[in-house]
């Protein structure tokens, strides 16, 4: 995007566009609409109510378009000079009803103009953080905390049940075609506020949109299923946190290196709870070799390795939101350990002493023979362990074959 | 007072600010682009399945054997 001489040059410049009616032309107007491009640095744009002063250039005939700019430079006169973050956030929500109300809601038959609304949710959300940021600042804020989430959150659904009562039936001017972007819109926002629970409808319309899902872009779609992996993982769906992370990662362009990246901080402890160990190859690629000391240990059946290499790159697993997950892969370790114990002393009854010797071994001793049984009985339930404890002899009866299934062989059934 | 308590701030928002934008998902630099389907991976063999089979013995099996053996256990 070329960047602009004058005021008169970037008005002219949206006129043109606002005239041509296409997606293409939408995208453009989304780039001159936004806090991130070029034109945002320009002095000359970061103009205080620029809407309400008496001699002023109209932007173009489209009165509504034309609104929306003079706040646009409203918001960037905040950002930029007055740095009064609360102010800009207050005044893109302002933008966001107006293009609620004015263009989704009475504009039939037409959705060039939705990538100019996907660009004002975004920057609606980085506004936010930042608002949030300087009130949280404050010794005692009056705001409840979240509140500018809140606000967000609330003007995008609103916006999002304006589309999806679009009754237009030809998809490729539907507003429908929006769910997904506002979906991961609030995703992005429920899970700073950690309120996930509220995305289940959001979710559920997702998966009932059938031939619509196909007019989502792929962009969407990838994103959609990193947020949806995620999610799928802290509930504890495994299966459904690989098959989406999955999607992400197969489908995310090489070239956004750090977003594959991000999926794969996900989906390496999804895979390795599943049985599939990430090669080291793959680890280093992608700069993640934070995991190659736990792969290593989970792989080798060594708890202490395991527990050092998850308090070495605490800070990260931690950041990452992914310690719970991986210290769970104790219970994998515990079963790999256990393999390797009953290979040695090759018989189908193991004392449990056996076990406990090889846990000192690991650096485990605080494990008491109760304690033991437990993690036993939990390995047998999880079909880990294909065998019964004989309390009254100490012992661990296991199957005459194939005692110890691969990990990926039960979690595929 | 104020310009005080602003010096202050900033840094530490520098800081914060870099932080969120590494964590957050990036924009895409365009919107669409074929999609493969399952199977249609374009990074495979990334996954090891057969981690598990002792083939080789490893330098801690040796020191569990030697351990198990010490302290009386049959050893196969």
């Amino acid at each position: 995007m070329a960047s602009f001489h004058s005021i008169d040059d970037y008005f002219s410049n949206i006129d043109n566009l606002s005239a041509q009616y296409n997606w293409k032309a939408g995208e453009k107007i989304a780039k001159l609409i936004s806090l991130v491009d070029q034109h945002a640095e320009a002095a000359f744009l970061h103009i205080e109510a620029y809407g309400s002063r008496s001699k002023r250039c109209r932007v173009t005939e489209d009165e509504i378009i034309d609104e929306i700019v003079c706040l646009h430079l409203h918001v960037l006169y905040n950002v930029q000079v007055a740095q009064d973050f609360i102010t800009a956030q207050g005044t893109q929500i302002q933008i966001l009803q107006l293009f609620n109300k004015e263009i989704l809601q009475k504009r039939r038959g037409e959705n060039w103009f939705l990538p100019i609304f996907y660009r004002l949710c975004t920057d609606l959300r980085w506004l936010s953080k930042e608002a949030e940021s300087c009130v949280s600042g404050d010794d005692e804020g009056d705001s409840s905390p979240n509140s500018f989430y809140e606000s967000a959150a609330k003007v995008i659904t609103e916006s999002y049940r304006t589309c999806v009562v679009d009754s237009a039936a030809d998809t490729g001017t539907s507003k429908k075609v929006a769910m997904l972007n506002m979906t991961n819109q609030l995703f992005q926002i429920y899970f700073q506020i950690n309120k996930l629970n509220l995305l289940k409808p959001l979710i559920r319309a997702i998966d009932n949109s059938g031939t619509l899902y196909n007019e989502f872009l792929m962009a969407d779609k990838v994103a959609y299923n990193y947020f949806l992996g995620r999610k799928a993982m802290f509930d504890a769906d495994l299966n459904l946190a690989e098959k989406s992370l999955l999607y992400a990662f197969r489908n995310c362009p090489a070239e956004s290196m750090s977003n594959k990246r991000k999926i794969l901080i996900y989906l390496i402890p999804v895979k390795m709870f599943l049985g599939h160990m990430p090669t080291f190859a793959l680890l280093h690629e992608y700069r993640l070799d934070e995991f190659q000391e736990v792969v290593a240990a989970v792989k080798e059946g060594n708890l202490a390795q395991l527990d050092a290499a998850l308090a070495n790159n605490e800070a990260f697993f931690i950041k990452s939101g992914i310690f719970l997950m991986l210290e769970k892969l104790r219970m994998i370790t515990f079963r790999t350990l256990f393999k390797k114990v009953s290979t040695i002393v090759g018989t189908a009854q193991i004392p449990l002493d056996a076990f406990q010797t090889a846990l000192r071994v690991v650096g485990v001793t605080d494990v008491d023979t109760d304690e033991l049984e437990c993690i036993i009985a939990n390995l047998i339930a999880s079909k880990k362990i294909k065998g019964y404890l004989s309390h009254g002899h100490g012992k661990l009866v296991i199957a005459k074959t194939n005692a110890f299934p691969t990990l990926s062989g039960i979690s595929a059934t | 007072m104020s310009g005080v308590t602003i010096q202050k701030k900033e840094p530490v928002k520098a800081v914060e600010k870099k932080e969120i934008e590494e964590e957050e998902f990036e924009e895409f630099p365009v919107q669409e682009w074929p999609e493969r389907r399952e199977g249609e991976d374009e990074e495979v063999n990334v996954w090891e399945d057969n981690w598990d089979d002792e083939t080789h013995e490893s330098e801690f099996s040796k020191q569990l054997k030697e351990e198990l053996a010490k302290s009386g256990h049959q050893i196969a």
